[in-house]
């Protein structure tokens, strides 16, 4: 069935400068609907450096990126903005009232006034390896996220990585599938080190075959994946049969679908004035690590300025007929909806 | 002869292209490898600034592999996750500049769309 949510602001992408974009938004009276590609809101901040402190964000001398997405949540919280995570946006559509239509990778579709991309370096994408048949194998038995765990059920899944998702989803497995067979390229795993340990434990016991100082080199199959070709250290090779192969090599972003909706871009950044950060398609703005202007920093706090001027011209998009006056959060509090 | 720090130390490069150039860096460069390379016109996305966190400065190194320093803890964790890694790769934004750097040939592979 078709998910459909009607908004007078649809955001896209739940870093921290569409997460402040929720509040600007929510100050003049706008409802945000936010998309992210990932199961998580906090973009860069909570995918690539959780634990770091940032030393840049005014008003705080140091701050653990994570703690700054889970104060950005709080923050936004009384404007009640609502979520599609683990989604990709693929189509942005003007419809004939002005309004955009915009559908994801899994056909949720959402209705809104004003967009405003705030897409970063672009959607988080899995890293692939690189073997020759892994496009005709995709969702033939190779995964790179596991959604519905029955699925490897009694069957034999082999997983590549040696980052804490590849040990977690190893244990999490080894109770479903038939066999799992985890691959790794060296011989040891700096991730986790219980998750490390157990994985260890399991081999020991015969319960999962673990291989180190091994690659998977190709795939093997017919309309679905059959078995993987192995090569080890000591230049020895062989195969494992496989209904499943899931590389759990990490995301990186990618630019992705933002680049066919026809917008201005330069160097995969998206062009914008610094009046409000409009792009070349009225309605649309783009704001934070997106977006490209002279002098632009790649920075939170050039993000969060961003937004605060954004929001003055959506404003008069979502509500053409009403007139408004800057008003102080000291003196007018925050009003929530 | 004895070796300054200041003296300049020749790397050969070759890029995502396949083109390959050889240049010359300050020895006592104070910046990595990584924003050396930058300075020299190659395209580096270096989505987390150089914090040996997003591989895109994933480089292989052909010749001198063995007369780099080790790789660090976040080094060794972040190649371990990546797909393409070989005992040959390197992150350059994990080297500084330094005589040990003399001769060395590597192959840029990471992320440069920007
Ligand atoms: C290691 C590291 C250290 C950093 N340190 C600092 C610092 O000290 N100070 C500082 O100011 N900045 C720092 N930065 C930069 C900072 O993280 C970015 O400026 C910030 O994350 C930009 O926020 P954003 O909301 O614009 O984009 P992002 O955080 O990149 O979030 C964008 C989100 O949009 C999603 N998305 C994109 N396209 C789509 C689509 N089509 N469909 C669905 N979702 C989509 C992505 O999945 C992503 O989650 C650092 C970055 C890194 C990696
Ligand atoms: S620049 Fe990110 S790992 Fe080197």
């Amino acid at each position: 069935m078709e998910n459909k949510v009607i908004t007078d602001v649809c955001i896209i992408g739940a870093g921290p400068v569409g997460l402040f974009a929720v509040f600007e938004a929510g100050l003049l009276k706008m409802r945000c609907h936010l998309i992210d590609v990932l199961p998580q809101v906090g973009g860069q901040l909570s995918e690539i450096y959780p634990q770091k402190p940032i030393y840049d964000i005014p008003g705080f001398p140091a701050i653990n990126a994570q703690e700054l997405i889970e104060n950005l949540k709080e923050q936004i919280a009384p404007f009640r903005p609502t979520f599609t995570l683990g989604e990709k946006v693929e189509e942005v559509i003007k419809l004939e009232t002005g309004e955009f239509l915009i559908r994801t990778s899994e056909n949720s579709i959402v209705e809104a006034r004003v967009i405003v991309i705030a897409g970063g370096l672009g959607c988080f994408e899995p890293r692939k390896p690189e073997l020759k048949n892994l496009a005709r194998f995709e969702g033939r038995g190779v995964n790179y996220f596991i959604r519905n765990t029955e699925i490897y059920r009694d069957r034999h899944v082999v997983i590549a990585g040696g980052g804490d998702s590849a040990l977690d989803w190893t244990l999490f497995l080894s109770g479903i599938a038939e066999r799992v067979t985890l691959v790794h390229r060296s011989d040891s795993f700096r991730g986790a080190p219980d998750s490390a340990g157990k994985v260890f434990d399991l081999a020991g016991e015969g319960k999962i075959d673990l291989l180190l100082r091994t690659n998977v080199t190709g795939l093997v199959g017919e309309d679905h994946l059959e078995a993987v070709r192995l090569e080890h250290a000591d230049g020895s090779a062989g195969g494992i049969k496989a209904d499943f192969f899931i590389p759990l090599f990490g995301l990186t972003p990618r630019l992705g679908p933002i680049a066919e909706w026809g917008l201005n871009l330069h160097h995969a950044a998206i062009e914008v004035n610094t009046f409000d950060y409009a792009t070349n398609v009225p309605g649309i703005f783009a704001i934070g690590d997106i977006n490209t202007y002279p002098g632009k920093l790649k920075l939170i706090l050039c993000g969060f300025h961003e937004a605060a001027l954004m929001a003055q011209s959506a404003f008069h998009i979502v509500y053409p007929d009403k007139k408004r006056t800057f008003k102080y959060t000291t003196v007018y509090g925050v009003h929530g909806f | 002869m004895a070796f300054t720090d200041s003296e300049p130390v020749r790397l050969t490069i070759k890029d995502r292209s396949g083109n390959v150039r050889n240049i010359e860096i300050p020895g006592d460069a104070e910046y990595n490898l990584m924003e050396v390379l930058k300075t020299f016109s190659y395209k580096m996305r270096a989505t987390c600034g150089g914090m040996g966190l997003c591989a895109d400065c994933h480089c292989k190194i052909v010749d001198g592999l063995d007369r780099l320093p080790e790789p660090g803890w976040q080094e060794l964790e972040t190649l371990d996750v990546i797909p393409d890694a070989t005992p040959r790769s390197r992150l350059s934004c994990q080297l500084m500049p330094g005589r040990y750097l003399q001769g060395i040939s590597l192959e840029l592979l990471g992320a440069d769309h920007y």
